[in-house]
């Protein structure tokens, strides 16, 4: 039982949490395209219609994940905090090693996902977003 | 105050010496004559009884009913509801066995003994193995284990207010009828037992309590509402649905004839099964099992499983001062010398170590040790009416009493005296016993002496259980509301009340407590500790607060604390209490340890709260099971799932993550209007899932998509619905519900994409406006769901207002 006051939360951790939202509905539009691509005269022919399903359903699990993950951060749960965190690194390794294995020079993905990570994880990590984590 | 003496000691003493009791061979010819206090009590059911609600119920004569039907029709495939039903029934049985198993077993090491004699010497033995002419061995403090007739007594006293309504302790001289369940409360004596077993008195008064005494559990009663709601509607949305297969597999006669009818009673028994809450039941009972073995674990022996539940709706407690604020010893405080007489302090040392000395003498032991160097020449024994004893030495007779009974005078013009009185009062006010000890020249008929000076004010205050102020403070903060209701003298009751942190300025006569019923509740209101409280006016209290709309408990460890215990929705007994006040209560604290009542409380919720959301799961699919037969019938639409699709979206949407959620914490109040609750989510929802279902179904149908691949896009849809509504009622989604959850996901993606799973569900690959029909109707379920949940949301805010408006005006 919670007997002290319920801090409230920083608008930038709703910030945050906004962006992981965002991020996470993206990631589902995503996968739910992604399955319907199965359809596609490429995938019929190619018999590769289960691995782009389960590649889909992975990643709206990803996504619902990541919205889960949205609303621990939004009531303050810490291991929803290490959970973003990891997310979102990862995803910022994944972009770094795509760059290197397709060596395009296309440092777009690695830039974006760059400023995501920055945009989610400061808020949390830094200033009254901390101090919100801690109180809890 | 009671101290005795005993006039006649020798004598008793030399009658019970003579008094060798049984011999073994005497022991075992009655034993075998079947002549023993063996009473088998309900405690807990029978092994029969759980196999019997696990399995013999109608929900299983219906599965089981389907079960042959597909048997018979040679589709056993879809007969996998039945391993289901089978696992609930031996799940449910094994954990209810198991809980039983463990409840006994702490009943039995718990079970009081009673002291004999046997073979010339005295003996403990299990209450059970007394036998018809036992001589019991009975001292200050001792349950009277059977009926008997006493055959020797020093002093003995037995409260009997239990068994006869009378509050004051009755002496027992020889010859006289003590009766089982009543308690010893001063003095010793032995006495012949002549009625045991069945035949005893508080046997035949436990039997009769419990027979009448059941507890209201709103879970259950809505839980068995439901059902019978169900057992109602199966048999005719059955035929419903029957009529609409046979139409859809070309009418009866065609149907009957090519065979297609098996086709038809195989989607038939589909919709039927689907809509039997089986697991509901099942977790329900589970819940309250496993509740009442974790509260085990903590020394709180659970006598009836909903008794958890109603832990949860408890929001007063009526708590009696000793064995919950006091630890029920005394505690000698110190003596206030008033005239100078030598050797006081040896005569209360002489008090302190007599055999008969009651817990207020026994504490004198501690502080004075000299003991007189003489000894006495004679005794008065103490007797209730004179409330005090005496005891003569060499240079006099030394009374010790409660100072209003050894000096009546009050408006004496001796200052000693004068100062005795206001002294006396003084130390009352701070909740301390006071006893005086006086001096004078012996008189021969057991009057106090005319010439008696008091000598010492001696002071005695309860001992507090240290974890006393602690629980209270616990309870303030859940919003559960605390009265005390003691036998004792308000002022000492309200300056203990007080120590231990309660706002209680003073302390309520109960003599003075209004006859009429509303001034009564006002005054149960508007005060906090109660004094010199009866039994009958305990109980009264108890009524008048339940009549009033709360949900009462009540601890106690005393004969006079049972009949409010039992009235009491909740009562809770100490495992030292009488067996008559532990065979009413409800909860039994083995280590008598209050502080375990805020666990018990926490547990209750717990459960309730855990099996409300569990059982939000179950109606929601009862409801779209329902709805979906009745509009398939209706609109005469082939039903568009296999009983074994069915089953597996059970499994993955609600069977196995209900076992998961029925068992986490959970620290919500529960608040009255659960079924009205439960249903406002479950029937929106399921009208969503009817709809969905049923356009999905008719643009299929439309679309000339074949059935087999109808069948693969309904049960899809219906699992992510379900997940989905899984999701909505366990938000939070926490770490460990989030894992549930996403292990469910995972199982629905292997479902479909594993091959043998795929083959034996009969799922095809769905073409493409299939996939889109699923994507839209999921989607728009899933939107339908979020408004269900925001408006059930509110419903459940609003209950909580009203119910929090109640209690404030209350």
């Amino acid at each position: 039982m919670m007997t002290g006051e319920i801090p409230k939360r920083p608008g930038a951790v709703t910030f945050a949490v906004v962006l992981m939202y965002i991020g996470g509905i993206a990631q589902i539009i995503l996968g739910i395209l992604t399955i319907f691509l199965r359809y596609t005269p490429e995938a019929q022919s190619g018999g590769i219609t289960l691995p782009i399903t389960l590649l889909g359903a992975g990643m709206i699990l990803f996504g619902l994940m990541v919205i889960g993950l949205a609303s621990g951060v939004a009531r303050g749960s810490e291991a929803a905090r290490r959970g973003a965190t990891a997310v979102m690194l990862l995803g910022l390794a994944f972009a770094v090693l795509d760059l290197i294995i397709a060596a395009d020079g296309d440092w777009s993905a690695v830039f974006s996902q760059s400023i995501a990570t920055v945009a989610v994880l400061v808020p949390l990590w830094v200033g009254r977003g901390r101090r919100y984590f801690e109180t809890r | 105050m009671e101290l005795e003496k005993d006039q006649a000691g020798e004598a008793v003493r030399h009658k019970t010496a003579s008094t060798q009791g049984l011999s073994s061979a005497e022991v075992a010819e009655r034993v075998a004559a079947g002549q023993t206090n063996a009473f088998v009590q309900d405690t807990s059911r029978s092994v029969w009884s759980i196999v019997r609600a696990n399995v013999l119920t109608l929900f299983n004569g219906i599965i089981l009913a389907c079960f042959i039907v597909l048997f018979a029709i040679g589709r056993w495939q879809d007969a996998l509801f039945g391993f289901s039903a089978i696992a609930n029934a031996v799940i449910g049985s094994v954990q209810e066995y198991r809980a039983k198993r463990a409840l006994d077993r702490l009943a039995l090491l718990n079970a009081p003994h009673a002291r004999v004699m046997r073979d010339g010497s005295e003996a403990e033995i299990a209450l059970d193995d007394v036998v018809l002419g036992d001589t019991l061995v009975l001292r200050a403090g001792d349950q009277v284990p059977a009926d008997g007739l006493v055959s020797g007594s020093r002093g003995l006293q037995v409260d009997e207010s239990m068994l006869t309504g009378e509050s004051d302790a009755v002496e027992k001289t020889d010859g006289s009828r003590v009766l089982s369940g009543s308690v010893v409360v001063a003095g010793e004596g032995s006495a012949v037992v002549d009625r045991v077993g069945v035949d005893s008195f508080a046997n035949s008064l436990a039997a009769e309590a419990k027979r009448f005494s059941l507890v209201a559990s709103e879970l259950r009663s809505s839980i068995d509402r439901v059902l019978k709601w169900v057992t109602w509607f199966v048999g005719p949305v059955a035929l419903l649905v029957l009529n609409a297969q046979m139409i859809a597999q070309g009418g009866w006669a065609e149907a009957s004839a090519s065979g297609a009818w098996r086709e038809a009673a195989t989607a038939t028994i589909a919709s039927v099964v689907a809509m039997v809450p089986l697991g509901l039941v099942l977790m329900t009972s589970i819940t309250f099992a496993v509740g009442a073995v974790k509260l085990a674990r903590q020394q709180v022996l659970v006598q009836e499983l909903p008794a958890v539940e109603g832990l949860a709706r408890v929001d007063i407690i009526c708590l009696d001062k000793t064995g919950t604020l006091t630890q029920g010893d005394i505690v000698f405080d110190a003596a206030h010398p008033l005239t100078v007489r030598p050797g006081w302090e040896s005569v209360l040392a002489w008090y302190g170590v007599q055999k008969d000395a009651n817990a207020t003498a026994r504490s004198l032991a501690g502080h004075f040790n000299e003991q007189p160097s003489d000894l006495p020449a004679d005794r008065v024994p103490f007797s209730s009416a004179r409330k005090w004893s005496a005891v003569v030495f060499e240079d006099g007779m030394w009374i010790l009493g409660g100072p209003e009974m050894v000096f009546p005078a009050q408006n004496s013009a001796d200052p000693v005296l004068q100062q005795l009185a206001t002294r006396a009062a003084d130390l009352a006010t701070t909740g301390r016993r006071t006893l005086v000890l006086a001096h004078g020249t012996p008189t021969d008929d057991e009057t106090v002496p005319a010439d008696a000076v008091p000598v010492a004010l001696l002071t005695f205050k309860e001992n507090i259980r240290p974890d006393a102020a602690e629980t209270l403070s616990y309870f303030a903060a859940q919003d559960v509301d605390v009265r005390i209701i003691s036998g004792d003298n308000p002022q000492t009751v309200a300056a203990i009340a007080r120590e231990v942190g309660l706002d209680a300025p003073h302390g309520f006569d109960a003599r003075e407590l209004p006859e009429d019923d509303q001034e009564f509740l006002e005054a149960i209101n508007n005060n906090v500790v109660f004094g010199r409280v009866t039994p009958d006016q305990k109980k009264r209290i108890v009524v008048a607060l339940k009549s009033a709309g709360h949900t009462v408990a009540m601890t106690g460890d005393g004969v006079n604390d049972a009949l409010a215990i039992k009235e009491a929705d909740i009562g809770v007994a100490m495992n030292s209490g009488a067996a008559a006040t532990k065979a009413v209560a409800r909860l039994v604290l083995l280590d008598g340890k209050f502080s375990h009542l805020p666990s018990v409380v926490a547990e209750g919720r717990q459960v309730i709260a855990n099996i409300e959301r569990v059982s939000m799961l179950f109606l929601t699919k009862t409801a779209y099971a329902t709805f979906l037969a009745i509009s398939f019938g209706i609109l005469l639409l082939p039903f568009p799932f296999l009983p074994r699709q069915l089953s597996v979206t059970d499994g993955l949407t609600i069977g196995i993550p209900a076992f998961f959620l029925a068992l986490l914490p959970n620290a919500q109040r529960y608040i009255p209007g659960f079924l009205r609750r439960s249903l406002t989510f479950a029937v929106p929802a399921g009208v969503s899932v009817t709809l969905g279902l049923a356009a999905y179904a008719r643009l299929a149908a439309n679309l000339q998509i074949p059935e087999a691949e109808i069948r693969t896009g309904s049960t899809l849809i219906l699992t992510i619905i379900g997940i989905w509504i899984l999701v909505v009622l366990s938000r939070p989604v926490t770490r460990f519900k989030g894992m549930v959850i996403g292990a469910m996901m995972v199982g629905l993606i292997l479902v479909y994409s594993v091959p043998i799973a795929r083959d034996f569900l009969q799922f095809t690959d769905p073409t493409l406006p299939t996939a889109l029909l699923v994507l839209g109707t999921s989607v728009a379920c899933i939107a339908l769901i979020e408004v269900v949940r925001f408006v059930h949301r509110r419903v459940a805010y609003r209950d909580a207002q009203e119910a929090l408006h109640q209690r404030v005006s209350k």
